[in-house]
């Protein structure tokens, strides 16, 4: 295994932050190497120097021997450095084909090859045993689906050096399990790999090299054979954190929220699902299975055909956010980027989004907004140098944690969480964790939508379990299991038991 | 202030004022009274209206829209006020008409826009060519007079030597400074443009929000129509064609963009300045008004070249 790239030294700052300092680490060919830290520890940004997105502020790069400079993406590309980035980064209204091809269109002498390109999108999809129209704009597909497109676009380059940042966060485990496999392939043909997660039982599965990052500094780097999950979380947190789930016990409140037999598209009309006060509830699914779709129902953006929904006693016809918020439901959305913050609004305008208009009928309070943001920065200990800073600086994890002070903020009654803690460490994730479960205590209830199934199986008091549009079955107590889930979502039990 | 802060400040500066400040030089040599009082009073009072419309028509870029009516609107408006003086009505009851008229038809651009989610081109368009449709007819395409002593005095009246229409725009541009700063209104014009879907999941009604928008910006066409026809002592709905254009250009020299809700009036404030004295300038320096639309067409574009090179560099 030779090394391709190896940093020397590396400083990067920003106004008020030191993102990575003095950082020398190297990537060899045929390897994959694990960056691993807390949120805000400097991996995307250690990226991004690779990329050539990012110019360090000190030091050197080497890349096949050479000291090089990667004064943009271009060049790094050029290079045969590309990267999966954390945000997705389609463009919405172009088809899965165009964004795959974007600016490496197939020619036919002058004019492009439509449909070769669109063959081989769907060549490269299948692989990820995705078959979808890829001359649809990708707008209409989920983030997982979009994660999976750029997935695919990187490989069609074929580049030397590919890294992915958290490509994971947002798959479930069919689609992990694909990525893998395509990672094993990438390893074999020689390309190097940086992969970032923050996921651990992964990186132990995947990874040959762990670097660790704390608060920019370069903590250590080690083969992952002598590493456990611990020894990780140690070093990265400098402290150690339970990596299990705790919830306090609660008695099962009145019911907050029943949908009866909705239909959501013609034809299926099974979606019957209740929660209860201090309960959480997990909508368990493979990607597509339609749990988003029955989150958007209830807030009043997808219209329901058929059904009805009953929320605290009363019959509920959810019309807009707008007015489902002012009863007291909110949703966490999955699309932090598209759905979830306004990026050129500094932290505190996000936080204060969903309630500012309830403070405020004329004049803006912005002493009030300040306030309630710096109490939510230190509760979900955002990392930001301040309340004043653009949503958009802040590494990826501590935008989430903004989406969820967001939340929190609006005092619902009905939360649902849609792929909570998607890219937040597990420090974070255990704090994210501890505000659901005090929010249940609360007398709250929460309907909680995940792909990472451990997160399920420990956070949730019941758990429905979709197919196809469908809820196929509803597993309570002893029954919630990794197994029993996986089975239902995939569908092996559901033909069997004919439902 | 150490040396850096000072170079610093200095690059902070958005372009339009160093063209502004080269411009302003070139015309101290070309133009013989450039500096006279009278040629500072000319400029304000011909760049009020202009302002008001143009701070009208950066809230419909700043929600990633554009608003094509609010020439004719304005147009419109100086005809109402016109015509309902000359029925007898008192002047302030009938700018409050013309200014409640102005409003509407922002309203009706919003409905359009935000409810139906029809293109802001289209809309705007199309509303603006009806109220220039509707105006010619009720006027038989023949301009109104507006004589009344009162509404004249917007025109001409000065308070303590300084041109009433200056205080006028200064006091519109303080208001909108408070309702962009410190209302909800202004937190949901940047949340529009910056990321609709989520200013929606907030829970924020965003069509009613962007109908909001719409409605100030017809309000403010409406304002800057009254002010012209006191200027002119008359209404006719052709008076504002054109202005639209002037006023997108003005948003865009100042520094706003088209996309991303990036943008202030400051910044708009700043192109009207330098619109305004391009124009003067080159006439006081006796260019021909045929070469006078060539240089102004010129020079747009060079500013906003150089701009735009300046932010991609940063
Ligand atoms: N453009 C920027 N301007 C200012 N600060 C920035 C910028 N980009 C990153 N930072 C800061 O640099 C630090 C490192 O950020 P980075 O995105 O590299 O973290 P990360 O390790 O990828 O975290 P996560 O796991 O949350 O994605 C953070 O404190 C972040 O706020
Ligand atoms: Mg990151």
């Amino acid at each position: 295994m030779s090394e391709i790239i190896r940093l020397e030294h590396i400083w990067k700052r920003f106004t008020g932050v030191t993102a990575l300092s003095d950082v020398s680490v190297s990537f060899s060919s045929g390897e994959v190497h694990a960056l691993v830290g807390e949120n805000g520890a400097g991996k995307s940004t250690l990226i991004k120097v690779l990329l050539g997105a990012y110019q360090p502020t000190e030091g050197r790069i080497f890349y096949e021997g050479k000291e090089t400079v990667i004064e943009s993406p271009r060049k790094g590309s050029e290079l045969g450095i590309e990267g999966v980035h954390q945000e997705l980064m389609l463009v919405p209204y172009l088809s899965v084909s165009q964004n795959i091809f974007l600016n490496r269109e197939i020619r036919k002498g002058k004019i492009f090859d439509v449909k070769e390109m669109n063959r081989r999108s769907q060549e490269l999809l299948h692989d990820f045993s995705i078959d979808i129209d890829v001359t649809k704009p990708v707008k209409q597909y989920s983030a997982s689906i979009w994660k999976m497109i750029d997935i695919a676009r990187v490989i069609n380059q074929n580049p030397k050096v590919i890294i992915f940042d958290e490509p994971t966060a947002i798959l479930s485990e069919r689609e992990v399990d694909s990525l893998f496999s395509s990672i094993r392939r990438l390893k074999e043909k020689g390309i190097a790999i940086i992969y970032i997660s923050h996921r651990l039982n992964e990186i132990g599965e995947i990874a040959d090299k762990v670097t660790v990052l704390r608060d920019g500094h370069h903590i250590g780097t080690l083969p992952a054979s002598e590493l456990c999950n611990d020894d990780i979380v140690k070093m990265m947190v400098g402290r150690d954190v339970s990596q299990y789930y705790s919830r306090s016990r609660v008695e099962r409140g009145e019911e907050l929220i029943r949908l009866d037999s909705l239909e959501l598209k013609k034809g299926q009309h099974d979606i019957s699902l209740s929660v209860h006060k201090g309960e959480i509830v997990g909508l368990a699914g493979l990607v597509g299975a339609g749990r988003t779709e029955v989150a958007e129902a209830i807030l009043g953006i997808n219209p329901i055909l058929k059904g009805s929904i009953t929320y605290k006693g009363k019959p509920f016809h959810p019309a807009s956010p707008s007015q489902s918020i002012k009863k007291g439901i909110y949703l966490v959305p999955e699309n932090r980027k598209y759905q979830g913050l306004i990026l050129r609004f500094t932290v505190a305008n996000n936080i204060a989004l969903s309630v500012f208009s309830r403070w405020a009928k004329f004049f803006y309070k912005g002493k009030k907004e300040a306030t309630v943001a710096e109490n939510a920065i230190r509760k979900l200990s955002i990392k930001t140098p301040s309340s004043k800073q653009l949503v958009n600086n802040l590494s990826g994890g501590n935008q989430q944690k903004v989406v969820i002070a967001k939340a929190l903020e609006t005092s619902a009654e009905f939360l649902i969480f849609d792929e909570p803690s998607v890219g937040v460490d597990v420090g974070a994730k255990e704090e994210i964790h501890n505000h659901m479960d005090s929010f249940v205590v609360a007398g709250g209830g929460i309907l909680m939508i995940s792909s990472d199934l451990p997160e399920v199986v420990g956070m949730c008091d019941r758990v429905y379990v979709m197919y196809e549009g469908r809820i196929v079955k509803e597993l309570k107590g002893d029954e919630v299991t990794d197994n029993n889930i996986a089975e239902y979502m995939l569908g092996s039990k559901v033909a069997e038991a004919g439902i | 202030m150490k040396r850096g802060d000072i170079v610093r400040t200095l690059k902070g500066f958005p372009p339009v004022v160093w063209m502004l400040i080269l411009i302003i030089c070139i015309f101290s040599f070309t133009g013989t009274n450039f500096y006279s009082v009278n040629n500072l009073l000319n400029i304000v009072r011909q760049a009020s209206p202009y302002l008001i419309l143009a701070m009208g028509e950066t809230l419909a870029i700043l929600v990633g829209g554009i608003d094509l009516s609010v020439g004719y609107v304005m147009g419109f408006c100086g005809v109402a006020v016109a015509m309902l003086m000359n029925m007898g009505l008192p002047f302030y009851v009938a700018i409050l008409i013309a200014l409640v008229i102005g409003a509407f038809c922002g309203f009706i651009n919003g409905l359009f826009v935000g409810k139906f989610k029809l293109p802001y081109f289209i809309v705007t368009y199309g509303t603006g060519n009806m109220v220039y449709g509707l105006g010619s007819i009720i006027t038989g395409g023949v301009s109104q007079p507006a004589l009344d002593r009162g509404f004249r005095f917007i025109a001409d009246g000065t308070l303590l030597g300084i041109p009433v229409v200056f205080f006028l725009a200064l006091i519109v541009f303080l208001l909108m400074k408070l309702l962009i700063k410190k209302t909800p209104f202004g937190r949901n014009l940047y949340g529009l443009g910056g990321n609709r879907e989520s200013l929606f999941l907030s829970g924020v009604n965003v069509v009613k929000a962007e109908i909001m928008v719409f409605t100030v910006t017809g309000l403010l066409a409406a304002i800057a129509g009254v002010i012209f026809a006191a200027r002119s002592a008359s209404g006719h709905p052709g008076f504002g064609i054109g202005w639209e254009f002037d006023a997108v250009a003005a948003t865009i020299i100042g520094g706003n963009s088209f996309s991303e809700g990036k943008g202030s009036i400051n910044k708009t404030v700043l192109g009207v300045i330098f619109i305004q004295i391009l124009r003067i300038g080159l006439n006081i320096s006796g260019v021909a008004p045929q070469a006078q639309s060539f240089l102004i067409g010129f020079i747009v574009v060079i500013a906003i070249s150089i701009d735009v090179i300046i932010q991609r560099r940063k």
